[in-house]
């Protein structure tokens, strides 16, 4: 009751404000934003019920901003979305950081803030800043949204103007990261026998930097993060721990804008070693341990263009593959599944309506091919299906 | 012979279109900022969040919301396109990374803000009335 209260407050205020440009006073800025949607897919469900359609597919948001001084503000950003079984309209406090920029080439952010990492990772939460409504999705998915989007701890950044060589962008991040049970990180690792229950991040720490490039418009970035998780798991009705003692994901990136055009492509790989110890006890067996490796990898290709102010269509394509040293997924097949659930590739095309610079509506279609991101808890008797198709309609009010 | 008319015409017309699209607008700026001269690779950092500081002080950008002398200010010194510019400030807006610009519908209200405003830089029509403000010229 109180979760839904909190929601329908943050809409109430989201909506009564959206009509106009936002609220500044001369040093405080309220902004905001709400979005409704929905999806539909004509075989297996992704990120909700879809296959039937599904309208829960919201987000909405209100941030406040204060420069206290020249070189300091403060940052504030309360987030609530429902997507299926994740988010559930619970209002949580998003960002609150303190930032000091002392000069171009060094700021000090301290506090709960954005993680920078790849060229969207920090626009995944904000419908109105990118053409897509789901962006790539093998890099970009949702249920890696709570570990990857904002982290509490501390940041230095700036910019080091290289004259003719361009402009290099920094940002170096330590701390820690919430993972909440309703976030979906839990279920995308979890499968029929074994059940992800907690996931606690006690440390992260990488960063990224990007150069603007001598050559208008063409951004190179490469980002890495190293995670230290543990958490508590269910094996067959069998208590265990997982421990992950260091999960490094690295990302190279480059976008090209030239006029209306921006192609854009990402790299990313996740290696590392996750250790699952096995509590036998109540079967009178001696402990037991186990040791698997990850090398995910992920990918996409990009192309935007903006036809006019009000309309912009984007299309990509984008991989994800479980296993790169098992593209074809006999590891999957020799666990009894089919080797389509060790990927998820899909081919996207959106369309963007910009009604009025403060809303918008947008339609996309997805060639989907893989079962991936089709999670155990959307699809409890199994993805029967390889290729199938996904619809979004959403639309969006900021201010 | 045919090469060097040829040159010589290409770089008539690149000159042309420069002067042309330099009577189009004014980069203006608050009395408090030093420089005379601006690169237009300077004013393109600026307007892309690269730069974000003056010798003295934090930059304040100030744009247009719309119209001809915006969409040639972005196109011709941002190097970018309406649309891409304001969604890149919409991201700053929104993920705090930043201190976001001030917009103006009307360049008078947008004078009278650079001219009031330490470390603000912004542009308007070249027949704009601009009293109070700095002109920054295009090195």
């Amino acid at each position: 009751m109180k979760k839904i209260f909190g929601s329908i407050i943050l809409m109430l205020v989201v909506g009564l404000i959206t009509s106009t440009h936002g609220f500044e006073m001369d040093q405080v800025q309220i902004h905001g934003f709400a979005s409704g949607g929905y999806l539909k897919s004509d075989h297996n469900n992704y990120m909700g019920s879809t296959e039937k359609g599904s309208f829960e597919f919201n987000e909405a948001a209100i941030n406040f901003m204060a420069e206290l001084t020249d070189d300091i503000k403060i940052g504030m950003q309360f987030y609530s979305y429902d997507l299926g079984k994740m988010g559930n309209n619970n209002v949580k406090m998003d960002r609150c950081f303190l930032d000091y920029h002392w000069k171009e080439e060094l700021g000090l952010r301290v506090g709960k803030f954005k993680t920078i990492y790849g060229l969207y990772n920090d626009i995944r939460d904000y419908d109105m800043l990118r053409i897509p409504i789901l962006l790539p999705i093998s890099v970009y998915h949702r249920n890696n949204r709570e570990m990857e989007t904002s982290m509490q701890g501390s940041s230095i950044y700036g910019n080091i103007d290289m004259g003719a060589g361009g402009t290099f962008i920094y940002d170096l991040m330590g701390g820690t990261v919430s993972i909440d049970s309703d976030s979906g990180m839990l279920d995308i690792l979890s499968t029929n026998t074994l059940r992800l229950e907690s996931l606690v991040v006690d440390r992260m720490m990488g960063g990224r930097l990007a150069w603007k490039t001598p050559l208008k418009g063409f951004l190179l970035c490469a980002s890495a993060y190293q995670y230290k998780m543990h958490g508590d798991m269910n094996i067959n009705g069998i208590e265990a721990k997982n421990r992950t003692p260091k999960l490094l994901g690295s990302n190279f990136s480059a976008e090209y804008n030239y006029k209306n055009f921006t192609l854009s492509g990402e790299y990313v790989r996740v290696t590392g070693a996750r250790h699952i110890s096995m509590d036998m006890s109540p079967l009178g067996l001696p402990d037991t341990s186990i040791t698997s490796h990850e090398h995910v990898e992920q990918y996409y290709g990009m192309i935007s263009y903006y036809f006019t102010d009000w309309f912009s269509v984007s299309s990509y394509y984008s991989v994800l593959n479980l296993n790169k040293y098992d593209r074809s997924g006999h590891g999957q097949e020799d666990q009894g599944h089919p080797d389509y659930y060790s990927w998820h590739k899909n081919l996207a095309i959106s369309t963007r309506f910009d009604i009025t610079d403060f809303w918008l509506i947008k339609l996309e279609m997805h060639v989907m091919d893989g079962a991936y991101l089709c999670t155990l808890p959307n699809n409890p008797d199994g993805v029967d299906e390889q290729h199938w198709m996904l619809y979004a309609l959403k639309t969006t009010f900021s201010f | 012979m045919k090469i060097r008319i040829m040159i010589a015409v290409i770089s008539l017309l690149v000159l042309f279109n420069s002067v042309l699209a330099g009577e189009q607008f004014l980069v203006i700026a608050n009395q408090s900022i030093e420089d005379n001269r601006l690169a237009p690779s300077t004013i393109s950092k600026i307007y892309q969040g690269t730069k974000t500081k003056w010798d003295n002080g934090d930059i304040r950008v100030v744009m247009l919301r719309r119209g001809p002398t915006h969409e040639n200010f972005v196109r011709d010194i941002v190097g970018s396109t309406p649309s891409k510019l304001r969604n890149f400030w919409k991201k700053v807006l929104f993920t705090g990374m930043g201190t976001p610009p001030r917009i103006f519908k009307k360049e008078a209200d947008l004078v009278e803000f650079v001219a009031k405003t330490k470390g603000s830089i912004g542009y308007i029509t070249n027949s704009t009335p601009h009293q109070g403000v700095k002109v920054i010229a295009l090195k």
